[in-house]
């Protein structure tokens, strides 16, 4: 039960630090204008990679989906990566 | 413990009905998030304008609250297991504490915006926007109603490490506010 509690602090650790870099992606008075330093398509790319990845982490540890086989293991991340290719196709097409 | 844990199973742990239900629910939100992304795509100068009124401060203590929220669900499953009920309770008390320290904040987001008066007819973002945190909003407030129901029937000591179904499932259902939450944060509040 030790390894569960480590594996909870590790995966919410991931999840803040991951949140925060969001955040910060998104401050003009921190980082500059964004689009000067990336392509606004690139940056677009790195806030959903981390939103999906995010989302992955949830189901898998905080939902117990790594502990399933099959379809079910794979109904969260299926999700993210079904909205997040509609995002995608409606931010960069 | 840990062999147990390694065996994979066919279905996710909780009740499987609450699971459809929790699909159903992403479903419609997914729906929410493909028509926001579409209509900022005829709209991207409108949106981003309105975008950038946005409180993104707010938006990621809100973010912290919900996840912290999580962290507790899941510690006060694997306490269950250990069969600690009173640990298992206090962190179920903590996790309704990051729910309401939501609300709380959204609350105040959304007076402001009504101070300015703004509201679902203001233009196209803030119609979106709207609709969009309130309907998750509403997804809260229930979630917060199943973790007190949790709460209350954890310090009954009706949960134990054999039977805790009940925990696990109001625990599923509060993991899907959350990661909701973790696409609309970034898709309304920073992506450009």
């Amino acid at each position: 039960m030790e390894k569960s509690y480590r594996t909870n602090n590790i995966i919410f650790a991931t999840l803040v630090l991951l949140t925060l870099f969001t955040w910060i992606l998104g401050q003009k008075d921190i980082i500059g204008d964004i689009s000067e330093i990336i392509d606004g398509k690139a940056f677009f790319l790195i806030l959903l990679s981390i939103a999906i990845i995010k989302v992955h982490l949830i189901g898998d540890f905080f939902m117990h989906l790594n502990t399933v086989s099959g379809f079910w293991r794979w109904i969260i991340t299926l999700w993210v990566m079904l909205t997040g290719s509609f995002i995608a196709i409606a931010f960069l097409l | 413990m840990y062999i147990q844990e390694s065996i994979k199973t066919k279905y996710p742990p909780g009740d499987l009905a609450l699971w459809i239900f929790i699909c159903a629910e992403l479903l419609v939100f997914a729906i929410f998030f493909a028509a926001y992304a579409f209509t900022r795509a005829s709209n991207i100068e409108l949106f981003n304008q309105y975008q950038a009124t946005l409180n993104t401060d707010l938006a990621l203590l809100n973010t912290i609250a919900l996840l912290t929220s999580s962290y507790f669900v899941v510690s006060a499953i694997i306490s269950i297991k250990e069969n600690k009920q009173k640990q298992s309770t206090r962190f179920l008390f903590l996790s309704i504490i990051g729910g309401c320290a939501f609300l709380i904040m959204k609350m105040t987001e959304y007076s402001h915006h009504m101070s300015e008066g703004i509201n679902l007819t203001t233009n196209l973002f803030y119609m979106f926007y709207l609709s969009l945190t309130f309907f998750h909003f509403m997804h809260v407030i229930l979630g917060i109603m199943i973790l007190l129901v949790l709460w209350l029937n954890t310090r009954k000591g009706l949960y134990t490490a054999d039977n805790h179904d009940g925990l696990v499932s109001g625990g599923a259902y509060w993991h899907m506010v959350d990661l909701v939450w973790l696409i609309l944060f970034p898709l309304i509040y920073i992506m450009k």
